[in-house]
């Protein structure tokens, strides 16, 4: 019997393997999400909004105001000032807007704008993030834990229980998900933790069915044999062996998947006006009256506010899914 | 039986492999479809009858009487007692929902904001119904191919980041996509009134403005949800099973089509993932009828539900759950019928 030589399968340096197993993208990929939700949700959940000097008051001498940096705003503040000659085309121009209030304190700075009832929009959409990031949280654990404890009892225990999960799964699928929660938010009130249970409950099923799988195929394994024969309880090899040390990575990667369509469902409800009330797609619906005037500021900035956050999450899920090298 | 078979399936002993291949009659097998048909149908009135039940639920949960709110605060008794009896909101619970769901059935719904409601529902039904085909067509012939050169060429950078960016561009809000469709709109900014736009555009045809604004509506609600992630996905996972397989090699060294094989082999994936995703293209019509503001299921519910209709909310959830029920057993017969595999 010939030694056997240990080698080591390494066949490359550590970048050259990062890159192209594809986990440097992974990373690339949740950093920049990271990114981009913590921009919108930093101001939020640290209580920024005192430090930045924030107010959501409208303000309707102000209205419509656009971004003080854009191109439109520089141009109303720098025209040529009136000159007394007749006959100048470019006379007898005032100045677009004064430098203070009748007051006499100096003009509120805009960053971003304001919509058409006069509220800044920078603070808005700071304020706005509260009706997505707690509800979408809330949902998303809903629908993890339901999708937990489906999955494991259609893919652990077979029988009546994976018949019964298959059932509840099959009513699940079969009505609409938007008309569900229109008639959610309707029996509520449009409360938003009402919408977001029933969102999670909506959700379950691509969770469960991805536990399911995961046990289906950790059921060749002896791990499960091996500790049921030293004496540990279902539940304890439940929630320790095959839910924590398995298919952790699939719960984290369904969590960031699971908020982006939450804040993506929320968003829409809010558009069609059923949902929370400082919300963005609230105000691209209140600002989408102006868009064919070319006031594209007071849709386009929560639009981009909501693209940034569903975008960032899943980046965050597709990073996590290239490291960890599930199907993306 | 089929010419065309594949080569596996022509390896295969005609009939069961249990060895009663001959030996059925034609009476045991009609038996047979029959017991399938029957068990399908109770399985499915089934489902329909405890979503039903729940929407009914959480309907008659809302607290306010609905014939006191459709007829104002100042109405008089008599009156509200007659319209709760006619909308059988004064009955017990299985009464009540027997009721609504017989009158549903038998389009018997009365009159609200001036139009039947039969009418609205039938009319939305259709017009939603082309909607989403027209959906299912656009998703179709943009996945497909990007799902073919994904699959066939895997590790070309190209194809994987056209799929990535795919996914990203679907992961928008449909309104946001609907928002971003008008800045390709070649008309004035009239939004879908086609009167108007027929008189402001004379150069063109009605049929072409229609055309023009459904093919919008059927782009954004197809590339909307993520609908075309999910068939690039299933089609590249079947051509990458595909396409080293055995029985392409022949035919290729035969110098015969591929194509055809390739295509009836996707077949079945893609009803499998049309079948998943009927669910999120009937909740996106929603949306992109209300910003189009066409006339069809969605905008119906919208409305329905803006003003506190319950019933046409229950008539419509009816409808839109016999239809992902219907599509959803078409499909099975479908995919039954075109993939032998599945004929255990």
């Amino acid at each position: 019997m010939l030694a056997t030589v240990y080698t080591d399968r390494r066949d490359g340096g550590i970048w050259y393997r990062l890159v192209r197993s594809g986990r440097l993208r992974g990373i690339l990929n949740v950093v920049l999400g990271s990114v981009l939700v913590l921009t919108l949700l930093l101001p939020y959940l640290a209580n920024m909004a005192s430090f930045l000097d924030v107010s959501a008051d409208p303000k309707p001498l102000e209205r419509l105001q656009p971004p003080d940096w854009s191109l439109l705003a520089l141009w109303l503040d720098n025209r040529p000032t009136a000159k007394s000659e007749p006959g100048n085309p470019f006379a007898t121009r005032p100045r677009a807007r004064p430098e203070t209030d009748a007051n006499g304190s100096p003009r509120a700075f805009h960053p971003l704008g304001t919509d058409s009832a006069g509220r800044d929009l920078f603070s808005y959409i700071i304020l706005g993030a509260h009706s997505a990031f707690l509800p979408g949280l809330y949902a998303v654990f809903l629908s993890l834990g339901l999708g937990c404890l489906f999955g494991v009892l259609w893919g652990y225990y077979g029988g009546w229980r994976s018949s019964l999960v298959q059932a509840i799964i099959k009513i699940v699928h079969s009505i609409p998900r938007l008309f569900l929660l229109l008639v959610v938010g309707a029996a509520s009130n449009f409360g938003i933790y009402s919408i977001m249970t029933a969102l999670g409950i909506v959700s379950f099923p691509k969770i469960s069915e991805l536990i399911r799988g995961r046990i289906l195929s950790l059921e060749k394994q002896e791990f499960i044999t091996a500790a049921r024969e030293v004496g540990m309880g279902d539940l304890a090899i439940l929630v320790k062996h095959i839910l924590w040390y398995n298919c952790r990575h699939i719960l984290f990667i369904q969590a960031s998947f699971g908020m982006a369509d939450a804040v993506l469902t929320e968003t829409t409800l809010s558009y069609l006006g059923f949902g929370a009330q400082a919300s963005w797609g609230q105000m691209v619906a209140t600002g989408d009256d102006y868009l064919f005037n070319g006031e594209l500021w007071a849709s386009a900035v929560p639009a981009i506010a909501v693209v940034m956050t569903i975008t960032g999450f899943c980046l965050i899920g597709d990073g996590l899914s290239r490291i960890f090298k599930l199907k993306s | 039986m089929s010419s065309s078979s594949s080569a596996i399936e022509l390896a295969k002993p005609h009939g069961g492999t249990d060895g009663k291949g001959a030996a059925r009659s034609l009476g045991r097998r009609i038996l047979w479809l029959l017991l399938q048909i029957g068990r399908i149908a109770v399985e499915n009135l089934v489902v329909f009858i405890t979503t039903t039940l729940i929407v009914f639920a959480l309907i008659r949960s809302i607290p306010g009487d609905e014939a006191l709110w459709s007829l104002g605060p100042g109405a008089a008794a008599p009156e509200v007692e007659s319209v709760g009896h006619t909308r059988r909101t004064d009955q017990s619970f299985l009464r009540q929902y027997s009721s609504w769901v017989y009158a549903t059935l038998t389009l018997n719904l009365g009159i609200s904001s001036g139009f039947p409601n039969a009418e609205r529902i039938k009319f939305g039904t259709w017009v939603t119904c082309s909607l989403t085909l027209g959906a299912i067509l656009v998703v179709v012939l943009i996945g497909v191919p990007i799902g073919l050169a994904s699959g066939l060429y895997p590790e070309s950078w190209l194809w994987n980041q056209v799929s990535f960016l795919v996914y990203l561009v679907s992961m928008v809000p449909i309104f946001l996509l609907a928002y971003a469709s008008f800045f390709f709109w070649p008309f004035p900014p009239v939004l879908t009134d086609i009167d108007i736009l027929v008189r402001l555009n004379p150069q063109y045809s009605e049929t072409y403005l229609y055309v023009a604004i459904f093919s919008t509506m059927a782009i954004v609600l197809a590339v909307g949800d993520g609908t075309i992630t999910e068939l690039v996905r299933a089609v590249r996972e079947e051509v990458g099973r595909i396409a080293d397989s055995e029985f392409i090699r022949a035919v290729r060294a035969n110098g015969g089509a591929v194509w055809k094989h390739l295509a009836r082999n996707l077949l079945v994936p893609i009803l499998t993932v049309l079948n998943l995703r009927i669910l999120y293209l009937l909740g996106g019509a929603v949306v992109v009828e209300s910003v189009f503001e066409y006339p069809g299921l969605g905008q119906l519910t919208v409305e329905a539900v803006k003003d506190r209709e319950y019933g046409l909310v229950f008539a419509i959830t009816v409808v839109s759950v016999l239809l992902v029920l219907l599509v959803t057993v078409i499909n099975k017969f479908l995919i039954l019928f075109l993939d032998p595999r599945a004929r255990d």
